[in-house]
């Protein structure tokens, strides 16, 4: 079965030790705002990632909302629309991005170590 | 007859994969698209011969349509006036319109009214000739087609690679870019496109080449 947008938001919480959804640390509109700036960043320096999701000419990647997703935007449970070759690249910038809040308490970089895998994943082998 | 539409992108795409971390298919494959088309319009290596095509009166230009979805013109190279119990007459390709408005019979020569598959016959007939032209020309694969000729695999396999991997190594900031890969792959695949089309003017098999009535010439770059 395809994996989903919120398939890699729940992915993201496995990682950030986040499973808890009586009490979520991380709000479901807060990683999602994560992953939509990530969409677009990884748009930026990889635009050929959404080649086929591009809407008309614009470079805009699509943008992931809970439902009813309008022009230009897509449901988190629809199917990953990028490759899935750049579904770890996506859950490192997720992570990465949220852990940056965590940081503050923490010696570990973990925030910076995922982003450096998202930037490489991205561009590197 | 050969089949002439045996094979599909896909088998290229397979072969390259290794060659290819982090390429996206979809940017792949267009580039693949890309890549025949300029094979085939550099060197002008596709070529069919287009029969019984109606000839208007006057300076009405004449449209080639070869009827085949999966193709597109991309130059003339030869185009005669005849018929099938007579035979054919080549005629005399003029670089551009003339300047003196003639009018005859029957055309002896024809000039480019818009490039790459329009032509008009000079002189400009009088009457709708009732002989039927016949023209040679050079194919490209058309743009959405997901058929391709069977001489690419039986043939021009390594030049199409070569080019194709040039064009994607040469992406900039991509796990796979590789500009000094792609120099060396763009080099091969341009020294291929002259091959063949040297091939090509000598019609495959070493013939010499010139042409007769009307059509003594030796055959430039591409022609």
């Amino acid at each position: 079965m395809a994996k989903t947008y919120q398939n890699l938001v729940f992915e993201s919480r496995e990682m950030l030790q986040d499973t808890d959804a009586q009490d979520p640390r991380y709000a479901d509109s807060t990683l999602l705002n994560i992953l939509n700036r990530g969409l677009q960043d990884l748009g930026r320096i990889r635009p050929d990632i959404a080649y086929t999701l591009f809407n008309a000419n614009s470079l805009n990647v699509p943008e992931v909302v809970v439902s009813g997703a309008g022009a230009g935007q897509v449901n988190w449970d629809d199917p990953f629309g990028l490759e899935m070759q750049f579904y770890p690249t996506m859950l490192s910038y997720l992570v990465g991005v949220a852990e940056i809040t965590d940081d503050e308490y923490t010696e570990d970089g973990r925030a910076a170590l995922f982003m450096q895998a998202f930037h490489n994943n991205a561009i590197g082998i | 007859m050969a089949v002439e539409y045996t094979e599909v992108f896909d088998t290229i795409l397979q072969d390259t994969i290794t060659e290819l971390p982090g390429a996206l298919r979809a940017v792949a494959k267009r580039e693949l698209r890309l890549t025949l088309r300029e094979f085939f319009e550099k060197s002008h290596a596709w070529i069919t011969t287009v029969e019984n095509i109606a000839l208007p009166s006057g300076s009405t230009p004449v449209q080639i349509d070869d009827a085949d979805a999966n193709t597109e013109i991309i130059a003339i190279l030869k185009v005669s006036i005849g018929n099938d119990t007579d035979g054919y007459n080549e005629l005399a390709p003029m670089p551009e319109q003339p300047n003196r408005v003639e009018t005859g019979d029957k055309p002896w020569a024809w000039y480019m009214s818009s490039n790459p598959d329009e032509f008009v016959q000079y002189p400009f007939p009088t009457n709708a000739p009732t002989d039927v032209g016949r023209a040679v020309v050079a194919l490209i694969p058309a743009f959405d087609t997901e058929q391709l000729p069977r001489q690419i695999t039986l043939k021009y396999y390594e030049a199409i690679v070569n080019g194709f991997l040039a064009r994607m190594y040469a992406h900039p900031n991509k796990p796979y870019s590789a500009p000094a890969a792609a120099g060396g792959k763009r080099q091969a695949f341009v020294t291929a496109m002259g091959y063949y089309a040297a091939q090509r003017k000598q019609g495959y098999n070493g013939a010499p080449n010139w042409r007769f009535p009307h059509g003594w010439r030796i055959a430039k770059a591409g022609q």
